[in-house]
């Protein structure tokens, strides 16, 4: 995302990763059906490209959650995994020094 | 926060790690159950993509693209579902089925080669297009087997009907939804009609049994024809007929000859046949003489001597004796003939048609008469018919059985009848999903609105834009559980006809039904008061404000105005062609009659419909300007000087606003061609 809330083509293929990610455990541990990830699959590819706005990609996944639920981890804020995988790291930089120190 | 028990876990660092693990399909022991198989088909859908995703780790499209892929449908599954059929039944299907299938796998080929298909085109594509277009010309009225839609066009308007079809048939969500049908009818009838040895031998002993009986219908009804030609009374040609029904040959065509002969009106059959016998004894007695005259002549040649002339003396007397005995047997047979002539009073030429009938009716009874072939051939059949009766009624009397071919027949009636209506359903189909998906992207633009406004504070406009979706939301919700689209009927036709009476006066419609719903008052006076009660609670006045308060109330108002006008300027078409799209899918869900009447909550008069022609005339020529489908297809009926009729309109439009025909994310360059070459060649039909 740009600083005027426009949608860059690294978020678009992080989205896409993402939403890739969540349907193929999703038809593997069989919270989606064949079926239903045709359906979500057209509702995603005809959606994703035209949003304008950070806005608009936050309202898709939420319709995309409503609809198929096994969406609904990617409701998850950006900034929330970012500062999670940060804290995580920290941790473990942290754990490192205590090793060194021992 | 989001209910994530059953969720998977994300793990964006691990994507492509997971994209190269080995995928195991699961096995299932026994019958499998729907659960089950859904869960196969989804792990192979999954370890497809997974493959792809290793292959193009980059092009994240394309495996979404594949999601989609449903495969194909050929011209051999048709056969295999054929072969469970009648062969009545499989003919119809064939006829119905077979140039679409065609259609299919020329349109899945233009669309799935993606990079390989300027390669494939560049050898092929004359080939390629020719099919694809010479299919679609040949795959039939789409719409004929989707009666909703079928009425919608009787009347003149075929150009556009082509139009709607080709609409429809192109795109490939279509064509996946067909597809996916015919597999289901496929699957759905190789699972009921198993191998069954035991019914299938009962079916077997029936259907030959039946063609038996046809065959006897037939047989029996030509030797009724020919014995009713020959003036044969109707109880004789029964009789006769259960005689041939009791196996015996003989003992039917002697009955035929005797009734034919009774029917013939000859008299006294015993007396021609004694006049016959002495025609016979005379030609016998002659022929006799002739032999004795021969031995006369013989004798007075050779060496006469004492024997000679005995013998000569001999042959002589004998030669007498026959010539005296030819005479009374004359006379005899003479007297016979003039005896029949007087007591049936008969000359000689009706003598001679009696002796003719009596002889044409005992003809048949030579094996290569063509009577006598019937009733022996009939009489055959009658013994297999009999045989084949025994067996079946052998087998029936196991009641389980006969349940189970009855079962069998019945799965055969549906899964003709599904496959006659398999494009009707696939239609049905297609527009349900289409229309859940334009739902689905009115809601992202609406939701998107209600958090911009909310980040930049906007409370009014917030609650507003939500109060919007909420009531739009009444017209139909997508239910995760049911996973489907459940429309509310009720509130489409009210929130429709609280349109067409907001739009009576000419103003616009939809401007009121959305003032309404977010409680704002399109007339400065009311809104001036509306703004005074928001301000300082119910009860209070305009004019009871202090100046201070007044002047707030006048830049609140001239605030919320503007936020209105934003609202509206944004979601205002939105609303009132999410609305119709609503009433028309409702309609279109529920009713025989796509675009008639009896709709009960959906139903509107005469008046209304003028009311919401007037409103949405502009709206609907704006889609066909705006859409290059729309304007293709109104150029051709320009060109052709068709005026579509107004109902015809509003349904190209709803397809237009659900994006159908659009060839979207799957369209290849080659399909692209195809699609131009199939489009060019189809505006000659």
């Amino acid at each position: 995302m740009d600083s005027n809330g426009q949608i860059t083509e690294e978020l678009k293929n992080k989205v896409y990763n993402k939403i890739m990610d969540v349907m193929l455990t999703s038809l593997e541990n069989g919270t989606l059906t064949a079926e239903e990830s045709e359906d979500a699959s057209y509702f995603i590819l005809e959606m994703i490209d035209s949003l304008p706005s950070k806005n608009h990609l936050d309202a898709f996944l939420e319709e995309l959650s409503e609809r198929w639920e096994c969406f609904k981890p990617l409701l998850q804020p950006q900034h929330e995994e970012e500062l999670k995988a940060s804290d995580e790291q920290n941790i473990q930089n942290i754990k490192e020094e205590i090793n060194q120190l021992t | 926060m989001p209910d994530t028990a059953t969720a998977p876990e994300i793990k964006p660092t691990e994507i492509l790690a997971s994209t190269q693990r080995e995928v195991q399909t699961p096995t299932f022991a026994g019958t499998e159950t729907e659960a089950q198989k859904k869960l196969r088909e989804a792990h192979e859908k999954a370890g497809k993509i997974r493959e792809l995703q290793s292959q193009h780790p980059e092009d994240l499209k394309k495996q979404l693209v594949e999601v989609t892929e449903v495969g194909s449908f050929s011209e051999q599954d048709l056969e295999s579902t054929k072969s469970l059929l009648s062969s009545e039944q499989a003919k119809t299907a064939a006829e119905g089925i077979t140039p679409l299938i065609k259609y299919l796998e020329a349109a899945r080929k233009a669309r799935i080669n993606r990079s390989e298909v300027a390669t494939e085109l560049g050898a092929n594509a004359d080939e390629i297009l020719k099919k694809t277009a010479e299919l679609l010309i040949t795959r039939g009225n789409l719409l004929e087997k989707f009666s909703d839609l079928k009425d919608a066009f009787e009347g003149n308007d075929n150009a556009l009907r082509g139009h709607v079809e080709d609409l429809i048939a192109r795109d490939p969500r279509f064509q996946n939804e067909l597809v996916k049908e015919l597999k289901r009818i496929r699957d759905e009838a190789h699972e009921n009609l198993r191998s069954d040895p035991q019914a299938e031998e009962l079916e077997r002993t029936k259907t030959e049994k039946g063609d038996v009986e046809e065959l006897q219908d037939q047989q029996t009804e030509i030797i009724k024809t020919q014995l009713e030609a020959r003036s044969v009374p109707a109880d004789r040609i029964d009789a006769i007929l259960k005689t041939i029904n009791t196996g015996d040959a003989g003992f039917a065509i002697s009955r035929t000859v005797d009734s034919i002969i009774d029917a013939s009106g000859i008299q006294n059959v015993s007396y021609l046949d004694a006049y016959r016998q002495d025609a016979s004894a005379v030609r016998t007695a002659e022929t006799e003489r002739t032999q004795l005259e021969q031995q006369l002549n013989q004798a007075r040649r050779g060496k006469q001597n004492p024997q000679t002339a005995e013998l000569i003396k001999s042959l002589d007397d004998q030669i007498l004796r026959k010539g005296s005995a030819i005479d009374d047997l004359k006379q005899k047979q003479g007297d016979r003939k003039n005896n029949y002539e007087s007591t049936f009073n008969v000359d000689d030429a009706g003598f001679e048609a009696q002796l003719q009938s009596l002889d044409e009716a005992r003809a048949m009874l030579n094996p290569e008469n063509s009577l006598n072939r019937a009733i022996q051939y009939a009489t055959s059949n009658g013994q297999r018919l009999k045989e084949l009766t025994r067996q079946v009624s052998t087998l029936e009397s196991n009641t389980e059985l006969t349940q189970r071919v009855a079962q069998r027949e019945n799965d055969r009636e549906k899964l003709s009848s599904a496959l006659e209506n398999a494009v009707g359903t696939a239609i049905g189909r297609f527009l349900e999903k289409k229309y859940d998906d334009y739902v689905s992207s009115q809601n992202v633009l609406i939701r998107a609105s209600e958090k911009e406004a909310e980040k930049k504070g906007e409370k009014w406009l917030a609650e507003s834009t939500k109060k919007l979706k909420e009531a739009m939301d009444k017209w139909g919700k997508f239910n995760p559980k049911t996973r489907k689209m459940e429309l509310d009927r009720g509130n489409i036709g009210k929130s429709i006809r609280e349109l067409a009476a907001n739009s009576a006066t000419g103003e616009d419609g939809s401007r009121k039904n959305v003032a309404k719903i977010v409680n704002f008052e399109l007339d400065p006076e009311k809104a001036r008061e509306q703004i005074a009660i928001d301000i300082k609670g119910e009860g209070t006045t305009f004019d009871s404000l202090t100046d201070i308060e007044k002047a707030n109330a006048e830049a609140l108002l001239k605030k919320r105005t503007a936020d209105f006008e934003k609202l509206y300027s944004e979601h205002g078409v939105s609303y009132k062609e999410r609305l119709t799209a609503a009433f028309f899918e409702a309609r279109r869900a529920h009713d025989i009659n796509f675009l008639g009447k009896n709709l009960g909550e959906l139903s509107l008069t005469g008046d209304e419909w003028k009311i919401l022609d007037s409103q949405f005339g502009l709206l609907i020529e704006q889609k066909l300007q705006s859409s290059k489908d729309g304007q293709k297809v109104m150029q051709d009926l320009r060109e052709r000087g068709i005026v579509p009729d107004k109902k015809l309109k509003w349904l190209l439009w709803i397809l237009l606003t659900l994006g159908v025909g659009a060839a979207g994310f799957v369209a290849a360059p080659a399909a692209a061609a195809a699609i131009g070459a199939v489009k060019s060649a189809g505006s000659a039909f």
